[in-house]
């Protein structure tokens, strides 16, 4: 692959659009993730029945695991649960109940997590579906979970996610479109080549392969470039949060593109502008298809 | 080899280009076409080498019917032709050496055969000095030679050639003209398209006269 100005300039439009390309769906990822933290403030609360035997209480454990969309349920024993309300009733603890009262008093209790990346209304229809399934389990004292909060907030979560999803799929199209408008620059600079390989006797599909394969080299290292310093901005971004010390929690939730996604994204953007740079050359080629005397 | 029976050519309706044109040039042969700006030449040119079709009549070039010929079929058939033009055609991101070795790796030469061939004409048209220059460092001359060399490093069956001495002073033409007859001799068809009535004089080769889009002469 020879190197030019024309080249170079393309080299760096096409990084920097990927840069904006990858770095909006991290947003959208991430965003999302983010949603789903905050939304996993509602937790549903299982209080255990106080003769709870620990066997019957494991496989309440383990059938909760088991359960769809579930991701993690945590035990807080008498005394975790006891020192959480006991810190609620502040300077009043002490003079209210003793600690032996209170062990009693607190039931042993179950933290039932879902998936992050479940949207409110998920969410509620998941917590509905546990709670009918688990209001009959004999160890089981009383249920809890926010259902009217979900309610609440249940539209402008949806309208986050969808504005989100839009914003990424619009970003998708500028830059994929503007990746091949650069490369129809690139192919209209080389016009006078497409003739003379032409006039040579070269084959359509041999001038679309020398273009192809030199246009795919180009756009390989543009991905590799932009990636990888998408990688360092948001590797710097991410310590950044963290050591800011507010945003530790969302510093620690923040995702790179996984292997899936990474290989979804970049099928997309190079078919798209691979399959507008072959139209590009298949228009260029049927236009000099003859001698021109200029 | 190159056959034209009445061949009628127009590109605008009642504006003819060429009209009942018929001739036959027969393999190795060296034919002038000569006539005013207007007369046909390119016209000719272009329909030997499938850039444009014919109205009606029917050309045949190195045993192909051209109005039988499939799109796929005609980069095969420029392939046995070499073109040299007016305006060269020369890839200007390429040195000389690289817009000479260009018709060979359309064919698929394996690389020592490329450089082979390539040294060789270039050694013949006197590039030699310039090899690794770009086009836009040469004069006019120097790259009408480039343009020749790249026309004929292939070994073509048919050299049209339009104006190929028209930058050239009259030693160059003449050396030049030399290297097409020693070409010729060797079974290489020429169709060459001047102006230059001294070149006409000194060559004794048949002439094909156009003149509004009729062969008004075809003498030996």
């Amino acid at each position: 692959m020879k190197v030019n100005s024309l080249k170079i300039a393309l080299f760096f439009i096409t990084c920097l659009s990927i840069l904006i390309l990858i770095s909006g769906f991290l947003v959208y990822k991430n965003s999302l993730i983010a949603l789903g933290a905050w939304n996993n403030a509602n937790k549903m609360l299982v209080f255990l029945k106080t003769d709870t035997l620990e066997p019957q209480r494991n496989e309440l454990i383990q059938k909760i695991q088991s359960m769809d969309k579930v991701q993690s349920v945590t035990l807080v024993d008498r005394q975790a649960a006891g020192e959480s309300f006991q810190k609620s009733l502040k300077e009043y603890a002490n003079s209210l109940l003793t600690n032996d009262e209170m062990l009693d008093l607190v039931p042993e209790t179950l933290e039932i997590d879902l998936a992050n990346e479940l949207n409110l209304s998920d969410r509620q229809a998941a917590f509905q579906q546990l709670a009918s399934t688990l209001k009959n389990e004999p160890a089981i004292e009383e249920l809890s979970y926010s259902a009217t909060w979900l309610q609440k907030f249940e539209k402008i979560d949806r309208f986050l996610r969808s504005a989100g999803l839009f914003v990424f799929l619009v970003t998708t199209l500028l830059v994929s479109y503007l990746i091949s408008l650069m490369i129809r620059v690139y192919i209209d600079d080389t016009k006078s080549e497409i003739e003379v390989y032409n006039l040579l006797g070269a084959t359509r599909w041999s001038i679309y392969k020398l273009y192809l394969y030199d246009l795919a080299q180009f756009l390989t290292l543009s991905l590799v470039v932009a990636l990888g310093l998408t990688a360092v901005f948001f590797n710097y971004a991410k310590t950044a949060l963290a050591q800011s010390g507010l945003s530790k929690m969302v510093a620690e939730n923040l995702m790179f593109l996984n292997f899936r996604e990474g290989g979804i994204l970049l099928f997309i953007l190079m078919a798209s502008i691979l399959a507008h740079c072959f139209f590009t050359i298949t228009s260029s080629v049927n236009k000099l298809n003859q001698i021109n005397n200029d | 080899m190159i056959e034209f029976k009445h061949v009628y050519k127009a590109y605008l309706a009642n504006v003819p280009c060429l009209r009942d044109v018929s001739f036959r040039v027969n393999e190795g042969d060296f034919v002038f076409v000569v006539g005013p700006s207007g007369a046909g030449k390119t016209t000719l040119f272009k329909l030997m080498t499938a850039y444009e079709s014919k109205n009606t009549g029917e050309i045949n070039v190195l045993g192909h019917n051209l109005s039988s010929l499939k799109k796929g079929q005609i980069p095969f058939l420029r392939r046995e032709i070499g073109m040299v033009l007016q305006n060269y055609k020369l890839l200007k991101n390429k040195t000389v050496f690289e817009n000479i070795e260009l018709p060979l790796i359309i064919r698929g030469l394996s690389a020592d055969e490329r450089i082979e061939k390539t040294e060789q004409i270039i050694e013949k048209v006197g590039l030699k000095e310039y090899r690794d220059q770009f086009p836009d460092f040469l004069s006019g001359g120097e790259q009408q030679r480039v343009a020749i060399a790249r026309a004929l490093v292939h070994s073509p069956k048919i050299v049209i050639a339009d104006e190929p001495t028209g930058n050239l002073d009259s030693e160059l033409s003449q050396s030049i003209m030399k290297l097409f007859k020693d070409f010729s001799k060797q079974g290489v068809t020429f169709l060459v398209a001047t102006h230059d009535e001294r070149l006409l004089k000194t060559s004794e080769s048949r002439v094909l006269r156009l003149n509004k889009g009729l062969v008004s002469e075809d003498v030996q």
